[in-house]
């Protein structure tokens, strides 16, 4: 009969329980004394602030890593999941950029980054993107363009940036170049379209000579008038 | 840790804890009241370190036995012999020693003649299993409660609780 001792075992465990009114006080007095431990808000704002610091830390440093990735890395270009995010960040390096000397260099190497773009795309053969990349480049060149406009302070330095921009034209021109022979590395792929996209960049080419013509004419006219502002104070 | 996880853990343990210190205090139920008083006031004192993954009875357990060694030790004239404070077994009221069971204090409680048989019995079992028994039967903790109490693993603690069982059983039908 092993129920004898466990029964009578669970039968003096019963009577030995606390007064109920000892526990109910007990418990008051504990809780007055928790909230003297831990005031309320204090215990809970820390309580809750380490999570709150651990997330903040956390989406702090997924941002900057995916941030600093997304600017360095060459393989984030037109079609990458976070091209638009190199985009941001570029554009806040180019805001950030003190003066007009310090922005057109910023400039310059943005359109360093889409040339580069662009030959990446081409070699992935990919003729959406590369339409794309065109436009973008189409715009680094007008904005490092238009931030050059500026630069009159040294008609070196003005030499220096048209020199940049001339050359990476030139050498746009001769890497899309391969987009309208049959040798070019694009030949390959079985686009339909491929003759009308070849025609719209070419065109796109065109325009981007003609903006850069104009505004070379603009600088151009600025340098005078800085050289004539100078002759005048001499 | 907030205040609901408190009160939620004073209400799992407060009947064990008085029914060990009202055990240890002779029945003194005044003494056990102030005793269990003291050791959640320490419990709350120290709540911070408390983790319920690594302990979920066990902690509370340790502060009570050692502030209750702190008390006996504190007030031994008052209470206890000397030999009866060296003694770490949970009934340290020390029953093979009152042979004629008058559990001080507990006459009142323990009036069925069953009841104090089996408290007779449990008196000559050896020091671990009437630990073991008193934790779980006496006391009311569970199997896994238990085993984090005394080490080891639950499985072992049941069988273990069962051979006690079984024990008291053949010595009931011994003395008969």
């Amino acid at each position: 009969m092993i129920w004898f001792p466990r029964y009578n075992l669970f039968s003096i465990r019963e009577k030995i329980s606390g007064d109920k009114n000892f526990k109910k006080n007990l418990r008051q007095v504990l809780i007055r004394r928790y909230e003297q431990f831990f005031p309320a808000s204090i215990f809970v704002v820390h309580h809750y602030w380490r999570y709150a610091t651990v997330a903040v830390c956390l989406i702090l440093f997924l941002s900057i890593g995916t941030g600093a990735y997304a600017y360095n890395s060459p393989d984030v270009m037109e079609g990458h999941p976070l091209y638009s995010l190199k985009r941001v960040v570029e554009k806040a390096e180019l805001k950030l950029a003190g003066t007009a000397e310090k922005k057109t260099e910023v400039a310059l190497k943005h359109l360093i980054r889409r040339k580069q773009d662009i030959k990446q795309i081409k070699k992935q053969k990919n003729l959406k993107n590369l339409d794309m990349a065109i436009n973008n480049y189409q715009a680094a060149v007008e904005k490092a363009a238009n931030k050059a406009e500026l630069v009159t302070s040294s008609e070196d330095s003005g030499i220096y940036i048209e020199k940049v921009i001339n050359e990476s034209l030139d050498d746009m021109g001769t890497e899309l170049v391969g987009l309208q022979t049959k040798n070019g590395d694009l030949d390959d792929t079985s686009d339909e379209n491929i003759e009308v996209r070849q025609d719209k960049i070419t065109e796109k080419m065109e325009r981007i000579r003609e903006q850069h013509e104009k505004i070379l004419e603009r600088q151009m006219k600025n340098y005078e008038k800085a050289l004539e502002k100078k002759s005048e104070v001499e | 840790m907030t205040k609901k996880d408190f009160l939620k853990f004073y209400k799992t343990n407060f009947d064990k804890i008085y029914r060990f210190v009202f055990f240890r205090a002779r029945g003194n139920k005044e003494l056990a009241e102030d005793l269990t008083s003291e050791i959640f006031i320490k419990a709350l004192e120290h709540f911070e370190d408390y983790n319920s993954d690594i302990s979920r009875s066990a902690w509370i357990y340790t502060i009570a036995r050692n502030h209750l060694s702190n008390f006996f030790r504190d007030n031994k004239k008052t209470f206890l012999s000397l030999e009866e404070i060296t003694l770490d077994g949970e009934f340290e009221i020390d029953v093979q020693k009152e042979a004629g069971l008058s559990f001080d204090g507990l006459e009142h409680l323990i009036q069925k003649d069953a009841e104090r048989e089996i408290l007779e019995l449990l008196a000559n079992l050896s020091e671990d299993k009437r630990r073991l028994v008193t934790l779980k039967y006496l006391l009311g903790y569970s199997f896994k409660e238990v085993a984090e109490i005394i080490g080891g693993t639950e499985n072992a603690v049941k069988v273990a609780a069962h051979r006690a069982l079984k024990e008291l059983k053949t010595m009931r039908r011994e003395k008969k």
